[in-house]
């Protein structure tokens, strides 16, 4: 299938890639069509592209490269709707914001996006009564001042 | 939109699993016991809203910031 998106022009997907959000996105409700995109220049970070709408790409990545420990609780009946039959088919991403200086750049592990690659389901699971932070930032501070330091020298 | 009134202590069942209770009232604050079944999400409507703008501001981030965040990734790497 040929998917066309703002950021990455025209791209050939084979339809079985394709994972259906039978419940949206929230603030996309009306997208239930996605493809995960993950191209090679801009890895570790992948792209959820809406399959209906170009101009609709969430940033994510694997919340375990920001926390390693991270465990969030779904609910059974939520992965029964999502269909998985084998845990090891499941995918759990988190998506990135990034603001104006990219090394206070935040991931949502309160409500991780968990893909069943394999049957081709997803959701995003607003975790309940969770201790997880909406906005975790990827990089310690030390780490983002390291990094301010690295943009002032090549300035 | 149905209203009622309760008191403290009084109860609201809807349907035929829950039941809402007014546990506490201090000031502004109402404190509410919800009984429902685990297969029903429960949750602040304003962690509902702060996830749909959270996720409004991922779709909005260009190729080029995320090229700025592998930068930095690629150099903790390198450090660390």
């Amino acid at each position: 299938m040929r998917i066309d998106t703002s950021k990455f022009g025209v791209l050939d997907v084979p339809d079985k890639k394709i994972i259906t959000f039978s419940c949206g996105i929230l603030g996309f409700e009306n997208l239930t069509e996605y493809v995960l995109l993950n191209i090679e220049e801009t890895l570790p970070f992948y792209w959820l592209q809406a399959v209906e709408n170009r101009e609709v790409a969430l940033s994510c990545m694997n919340p375990f490269d920001v926390m390693p420990s991270y465990n969030p609780e779904v609910g059974l009946d939520e992965l029964e709707s999502l269909m998985v039959e084998d845990a090891a088919d499941l995918l759990i991403l988190t998506t990135v914001v990034v603001p104006a200086e990219p090394s206070k750049a935040t991931v949502n592990l309160a409500a991780p996006i968990i893909i069943n690659a394999k049957g081709g389901r997803g959701a995003q699971i607003v975790l309940q009564n969770t201790k997880y932070n909406i906005r975790q930032p990827i990089f310690s501070d030390k780490e983002g001042a390291k990094y301010a330091d690295i943009v002032k020298k090549a300035e | 939109m149905l209203i009622l009134s309760r008191k403290l202590n009084e109860e609201i069942v809807i349907g035929d699993g829950i039941t809402i209770s007014v546990l506490a009232i201090e000031g502004d604050k109402v404190s509410l016991g919800i009984d429902a079944p685990s297969d029903f999400k429960i949750l602040r409507k304003e962690l509902l809203d702060a996830v749909k703008s959270n996720n409004k501001q991922s779709a909005d981030i260009s190729a080029e910031q995320i090229g700025k965040l592998k930068n930095i990734f690629a150099d903790k790497g390198k450090k660390g």
